[in-house]
């Protein structure tokens, strides 16, 4: 879908976390990145890297004059960045395309490694307001075209180019508006520690997905984690809070960076963060509140209920687990509160505990014929 | 808050399949009164009728919320906008998908759910799959079915388009008719399949005039009880035999709506091009535009609503981001999937007895560990095997660069080697030609990709050379042999050529002594073919080729 990619595109191209847009030939995805140029008010440079060469990249050997060391005349060359570079350089802010990257060469994928991690070009840096964006036909469907090798994949945040139809139609008959993006506001930067500090307790709870480097050489080319994706994940979280970006674009992006697997268990622990504490529930029970969806429902019961049965089982705390799960049928959470009280009925018949909340199940257990 | 039954229903969803329940607890319940069925959106809302939570059994409630799950679980409205699909006839198709297997398993459904036989098909396709097929069969038969039985569905759809305030009975009804009586006609034309395809189209016909909600065509019968009180007569039943057909599928529907499912089956199969699909295309072209007039959800039966095609129906809230009640997003439908999934594959560790069925492990495994396409891992290491061998279009100062006269400094200009490979091909008994000549054509396809047209060699080996040419045309191969194997005689044979190979393939079923040492100066990519990859040599890149049913 079109307006799928490009918020997610905008905001990656505003953090200046490099992306990479998967895509067949003749989809628009260089019109669209010169539109968000022309949206975000930056320059764009276009540069198609399979008719490059490493030189164009590496910066291009000029000899300099004679100059003496220790007595010695030497001659030194200097590596001159093409006009391009010194476009961006000079206007410090910008957009740099790199259009066909998975057909150019190895030995130019090599050369841009540099140019897209440091933003360096010949003897020249790239200020820091320009980002990179690169463009790439996924190899079935290019001509001649390669896998992007391993370590040019893993500095991308990659993005699937789709296409929607209707509104491909629309733009037809109506003109291509200016696109609708998110915008990243001054100072979004000083969020970026906060995700960083998120996204490492991540990995402190999960150690296994920090770096998974694929098996297969057809998904080396891919999105995968590794410490660098997961930094850049990190950032491009700050920027989707600061731009208060919906959550579909936040996933877009922490799956083109990290992998989809990874990313999906990030947000899952991420949301599970914010529910209440069981053991405040158990010291409190009428203060519950049944959260408004059903998942989040189903988590803090279970949750309670595993803190209620935990060894030693007590009986007091068995009795405030069953008030928290009556107040939820109460509140209208009967079927998930049902479901969640099974280890707790069955502790509490271990111990000869006799819940008087437990009858209020047993309408609905019967309809529903379970057990 | 969900009504008591609904809340019964899922309950009684969640603890006949435990693995469902994040997928069920998911759903946001939206109160929608006079909507007359369950249904449910792309963003996970359900939407519920509270008069027809009482009014159907919690065995209906349950079955309905079931076929819900199961478009969301199966990406229905994801998929659809991939292709991007015609919304009426992807839910035909997406139905059809879900609909075999409920069937399969016994799960009852309100309604005259669609299955792949009502669309003429064979069961176990993919939606995509059904959605092409129907597509051709509109496209084949121009209002052929529509002439042979004019009065059921032209005098169905406008009675449904045109009286709004009469809601679904009036829709149902006519549709129910349209759709027992062709059936019925199939069986006039031909004898033999008479008895199956009269007793599965009249069964619904049956359903539909029933007055008791207890039959499988509950939700039918209830339309079709509001149809009398709206003053259109429901259709007639046909043939006493008809009932016992109508009469099983309510009782036992574990036994038998399967043999409903398999009788119309065996109906539409052997009644030629014509017959055949006239359900199909009828229920296309007739009764689906007639319901995309209603204004009302038919889940099972083609009108499930977004959360089947993705597309936002009358009755839906907006999306939530436009103000509609709060739903699930795209990435948190996601995480569910993903849940379910991984719920599956721990239930399916410990389940000896096959509680879960078949279809949700495969779907389980396919979410959290995608096959791999072999033929894109197949060309992915040959592409790398020929661009390492070649040392990869690399510079040379052996031909200045046309740059040269432009700049002061020395430059090199781009030189590409090509690369000489050899395709073994294991030729013995165990290895199946079907596959051998795909995988043939596979490593052809990208061989000529990556410019090698000339310098290839094929080699059928078994446990010697019997062949050897410089052609590759997969057709031009001869598979000759068919003893045992060994094809570290094939290697060394394709090492013995002269220009020495770079790059050897290896086509085989992996039954067969491989050379312990790894030959030198050689890249080795093998293809296992089928296999259970019984040995391959650490020192190879493998790739599994497996045929894609």
């Amino acid at each position: 879908m079109l307006m799928r990619v490009l918020a997610p595109l905008a905001v990656a191209i505003q953090a200046r976390v490099p992306v990479l847009l998967w895509g067949p030939p003749g989809t628009g995805k260089s019109s669209s990145v010169l539109a968000l140029g022309r949206a975000l008010g930056v320059p764009v440079e276009v540069v198609i890297a399979s008719i490059r060469e490493p030189a164009d990249f590496a910066g291009l050997p000029v000899p300099d004059g004679v100059f003496c060391l220790n007595g010695q005349q030497i001659r030194s060359v200097h590596l001159a960045p093409p006009a391009w570079a010194v476009r961006l350089a000079q206007a410090g802010r910008g957009i740099l395309f790199l259009d066909e990257i998975s057909t150019a060469p190895p030995a130019v994928q090599a050369a841009l490694l540099r140019v897209i991690l440091d933003r360096v070009v010949g003897d020249l840096s790239l200020p820091p307001g320009v980002a990179v964006a690169a463009a790439a036909n996924p190899p079935e469907q290019a001509a001649g075209g390669w896998d992007l090798a391993a370590p040019l994949a893993n500095r991308f945040c990659h993005l699937t180019w789709g296409l929607d139809a209707s509104a491909w139609a629309d733009g037809m008959l109506r003109g291509w508006p200016a696109p609708e993006v998110p915008r990243l506001p001054e100072g979004w930067e000083t969020d970026v520690p906060a995700a960083r500090a998120l996204v490492a307790s991540f990995i402190r709870a999960r150690p296994h997905l920090l770096l998974q480097v694929p098996r297969e050489e057809s998904r080396a080319g891919g999105a995968w984690p590794s410490p660098r994706t997961w930094d850049m994940a990190a950032r491009l979280l700050a920027a989707c809070a600061a731009a208060q970006a919906e959550e579909d674009v936040e996933a877009i992006l922490l799956a083109g960076c990290v992998g989809e697997g990874p990313a999906h268990e990030f947000l899952r622990w991420r949301r599970e963060l914010d529910l209440p504490d069981p053991e405040e529930l158990l010291a409190a029970p009428e203060s519950f509140q049944l959260p408004p969806r059903g998942d989040q429902q189903y988590a803090v019961l279970a949750a309670v209920v595993a803190a209620a049965v935990r060894e030693p089982v007590k009986r007091d705390r068995l009795a405030a687990a069953w008030r928290v799960i009556d107040a939820a049928r109460q509140q209208g959470g009967g079927d998930i509160a049902a479901w969640a009280v099974g280890p707790l009925a069955e502790a509490s018949s271990r111990v000869g505990y006799v819940a008087p909340e437990a009858r209020h199940f047993r309408p609905l257990l019967q309809q529903a014929e379970v057990k | 808050m969900l009504p008591e039954p609904l809340q019964a229903a899922r309950l009684q969803l969640a603890a006949q399949r435990p693995y469902l329940a994040a997928a069920l607890w998911a759903l946001v319940p939206v109160e929608r009164p006079g909507l007359g069925t369950l249904a449910a959106d792309r963003w996970w809302r359900l939407y519920f009728d509270p008069a027809v939570c009482s009014a159907w059994t919690v065995e209906q409630l349950a079955g309905a919320l079931y076929h819900k799950v199961c478009h969301l679980l199966r990406a229905h409205p994801e998929r659809a906008e991939a292709i991007p699909a015609e919304a009426a006839a992807w839910n035909l198709a997406a139905d059809a998908e879900i609909n075999d297997d409920l069937y399969r398993e016994g799960v009852s459904l309100p309604g005259q759910p669609v299955t792949p036989a009502t669309l003429g098909q064979p069961e176990k396709l993919l939606a995509e799959e059904y959605y092409f097929a129907l597509l051709r069969a509109q496209q084949s038969a121009p209002r052929q079915g529509a002439s042979a039985q004019p009065p059921q569905g032209d005098g169905g759809a406008p009675e449904a388009g045109g009286s709004p305030d009469q809601g679904d009975g009036q829709r149902a009804g006519p549709q129910a008719a349209a759709k027992g009586d062709d059936p019925a006609g199939d069986a006039a034309e031909s004898a033999q399949d008479g008895a199956p395809s009269s007793a599965a189209g009249r069964g619904g016909e049956e359903e539909a005039s029933s007055p008791s909600p207890t039959t499988e065509g509950g939700g039918h019968a209830d339309g079709a009880q509001e149809d009398a009180g709206g003053g259109a007569p429901p259709p007639q039943p046909g043939t006493p035999s008809a009932s016992e057909a109508g009469d099983d599928g309510g009782s036992t529907p574990s036994s038998s709506s399967a043999q409903a499912g398999d009788a119309s089956g065996r109906s539409g199969a052997p009644s030629g091009p014509a017959p055949g699909p006239v359900s199909g295309s009828a229920g296309g072209r007739d009764g689906i535009p007639s319901s995309a007039g209603a204004q009302a959800p038919a889940p099972g039966a083609g009108r499930c609503g977004s959360c089947a095609h993705g597309q936002r129906e009358p009755w839906e809230d907006p999306a939530p981001s436009e103000g509609g009640a709060p739903g699930l997003s795209r990435a948190e439908g996601e995480i569910v999937r993903r849940q379910v999934a991984e719920a599956i594959r721990i239930a399916a560790a410990s389940d000896s007895r096959g509680t879960i069925p078949g279809y949700w492990k495969r779907w389980a495994e396919e979410k959290l560990r995608p096959r791999v396409n072999w033929r894109r891992e197949l060309a992915a290491l040959i592409r790398h095997a020929a661009a390492d061998a070649a040392g990869a279009a690399d510079y040379s100062y052996r031909r200045p660069s046309r740059r040269q006269a432009a700049s002061e400094a020395i430059l090199p200009a781009l030189r590409q080697p090509v690369p000489e490979v050899a395709v073994v091909v294991d030729t013995s008994g165990s290895v199946s030609d079907a596959m051998l000549a795909q995988a043939l054509a596979e490593v052809a396809g990208v061989l000529r990709a990556c410019g090698l047209r000339q310098s290839v060699h094929v080699l059928a080996v078994d446990a010697q050379v019997h062949t050897c040419r410089r052609v590759f045309r997969p057709k031009q191969v001869r598979l000759a042999g068919g003893g045992g194997t060994d094809m570290g005689a094939g290697i060394e044979a394709a090492l013995r050529l002269r220009p020495r190979p770079q790059v050897v393939i290896v086509l085989t079923d992996g039954y067969t002594p491989w050379p312990a040492e790894p030959p030198r100066g050689v890249r080795v990519v093998v293809g296992i073919i089928e296999g259970s990859k019984i040995s391959a040599p650490s020192w190879a890149r493998v790739v599994e080729v497996k045929s894609d049913g």
